[in-house]
């Protein structure tokens, strides 16, 4: 089952790559034309398909939701991410996001398929709903912060070029994208308070891990409750980027 | 004077900074918990109730109490930050502007409040004994009144996976190695000498009576044979900070829906 996974994430980098190269090749004008535009929607689905298959094989070979692990990691965070960068980053003001989200992607693949170790071993502790929901909850948050950081960075690259005023659509998309990963960190983290009390009687430990959790979770707080100098739309982009960035590097890596 | 502390307090930019301090606390709590010295007094901190700690251990642990009061503090200043935000806002809303999105969006720091006290509650609330490794026929007895008669531990797999290393253990102990189901331990809960309850304790399925559980955390395996590593936990906070940490999830959720109908 291995080999058929892997084989189907190397077909999934190479549609999303060559929706890449398209895209680029076309320029921005053709995009407007819509041929070059359609073709490469039909490769980046095409990939999601080919992707969604892969995480499907591994949930069936496993009978588990993913863990940490380099392949069952980037496997689950690239095909979060791709979901949200096909569905979310089709509207008007979101499609800067769409090339870069989609190289994320296939980094993320191409990163699955030179370095893992394989799909982990069943260890008895993931047969428990709670443990399982905790690291796939965990994984979904690092795809949705994915997109949230690239939809930051966008406007802020954008607002930094361009030295605009007006409020972009893009500042908000990205804060809805780190809510929504903030909710789907807090359900891991209470996954996680159910396994710590499930096995060791209490909710939390004063450990490494809980610091970090918590830290995480107010770095995600602080782009939306940043003071009134930070209101400007590039402080707050630049704001945005930094701490999904941060974030996404303590949840991923 | 009392608007004046008021507008003080429910500063934005005082809650930007005090997350940041919050976050710095915790990075540095997060680096230093790599030092033995640190190390043991997080230990010290996780094995009993964080007001006994502080009360007979925290002398000789000097920088983790001075970490943790710089922490506690800080939390505080939010929570008073929070609430100050949050009569302001409530103030300065009108009656027909409080619609669904100032109701959630109320809701869910009033929440995030609750969840704060909750953990703040956790230190200074319940009783928690240290683990303890025990045989076949041991009793642990607390100076509460609480006691553990373990009569039988049943293993049933192959005992040498349980001295396994810790970077092996995931691979030794798989689903096929290791019945988390079949393997477990029969014991009687007491308090002042009477049974209260009794049942099988497994790992990640504790024996409860009431607020009070005996959990299993993993087998031993030595030359005296089988061991069970227990604790008996008293937690009365426990329901109300699941439910409150499940509500925050989910209005956090709800204002996440209501910005996508926004947009």
């Amino acid at each position: 089952m291995l080999e058929i996974i892997l084989i189907l994430m190397t077909a999934s980098a190479l549609c999303f790559s060559l929706a890449v190269a398209i895209r680029l090749a076309a320029g921005r004008k053709a995009m407007a034309d819509g041929l070059a535009n359609i073709l490469a929607d039909i490769f980046a689905w095409a990939g999601l398909i080919f992707l969604v298959s892969a995480a499907m094989c591994g949930w069936m070979e496993t009978r588990r939701l993913p863990v940490y692990g380099r392949l069952e990691t980037n496997l689950h965070v690239g095909l979060i991410l791709a979901i949200c960068v096909e569905l979310a980053g089709r509207r008007p003001h979101l499609s800067d996001v769409q090339p870069w989200g989609r190289t994320v992607v296939c980094a993320l693949i191409v990163v699955a398929l030179f370095t893992h170790d394989g799909l982990n071993p069943n260890f008895y502790m993931y047969q428990f709903l709670s443990v399982q929901l905790f690291f796939f909850l965990r994984l979904s948050a690092g795809g949705v912060l994915i997109f949230a950081f690239l939809l930051f960075a966008s406007t802020w690259i954008r607002l930094l070029v361009s030295s605009e005023n007006e409020k972009p659509g893009g500042i908000r998309a990205a804060a809805t994208a780190l809510i929504l990963g903030a909710v789907l960190f807090l359900g891991a983290e209470f996954s996680g308070t159910l396994w710590s009390s499930l096995s060791s009687g209490d909710t939390w430990h004063w450990s490494r891990n809980f610091f970090r959790s918590s830290a995480v979770f107010l770095l995600l707080m602080l782009p939306l409750h940043a003071p009134a100098s930070f209101k400007k739309n590039v402080r707050a982009a630049g704001l945005g980027t930094l701490c999904t960035a941060a974030v996404i590097l303590e949840i991923v890596l | 004077m009392r608007g004046l502390s008021l507008n003080a307090w429910a500063s934005l930019a005082l809650t930007w900074y005090v997350l940041m301090g919050i976050v710095g606390l915790l990075y540095l709590g997060a680096c230093l918990a790599g030092y033995p010295f640190f190390e043991d007094g997080l230990s010290g901190m996780n094995a009993v109730v964080v007001l006994h700690w502080i009360t007979a251990h925290a002398s000789s642990h000097p920088l983790v109490l001075t970490w943790l009061a710089g922490l506690v503090l800080t939390a505080g200043a939010l929570g008073i930050n929070l609430a100050a935000c949050l009569c302001q806002r409530f103030a300065n809303t009108k009656k027909n502007g409080r619609g669904a999105r100032f109701w959630v969006f109320l809701g869910l720091h009033l929440i995030f409040g609750m969840v704060m006290t909750l953990h703040g509650l956790e230190m200074i609330t319940g009783e928690k004994y240290p683990w303890q490794q025990m045989r076949e026929g041991e009793s642990f007895r607390t100076d509460s009144g609480w006691g553990l008669n373990v009569h039988e531990i049943i293993f049933i797999n192959d005992v040498n996976i349980l001295n396994s290393d810790r970077g092996q253990r995931r691979m030794a102990m798989t689903v096929e190695k290791f019945n988390v189901r079949a393997n477990l331990v029969r014991a009687s809960l007491l308090f002042n000498g009477k049974v209260v309850t009794s049942g099988d304790i497994r790992i990640m399925e504790p024996l409860t009576h009431k607020n009070i559980r005996v959990v299993l955390n993993r087998f031993g395996y030595g030359p005296e044979g089988l061991s069970a590593r227990l604790r008996i936990v008293d937690a009365p906070l426990h329901k109300l900070f699941f439910i409150s940490y499940a509500l925050l999830i989910i209005t956090l959720l709800a204002w996440v829906i209501l910005r996508f109908q926004r947009s």
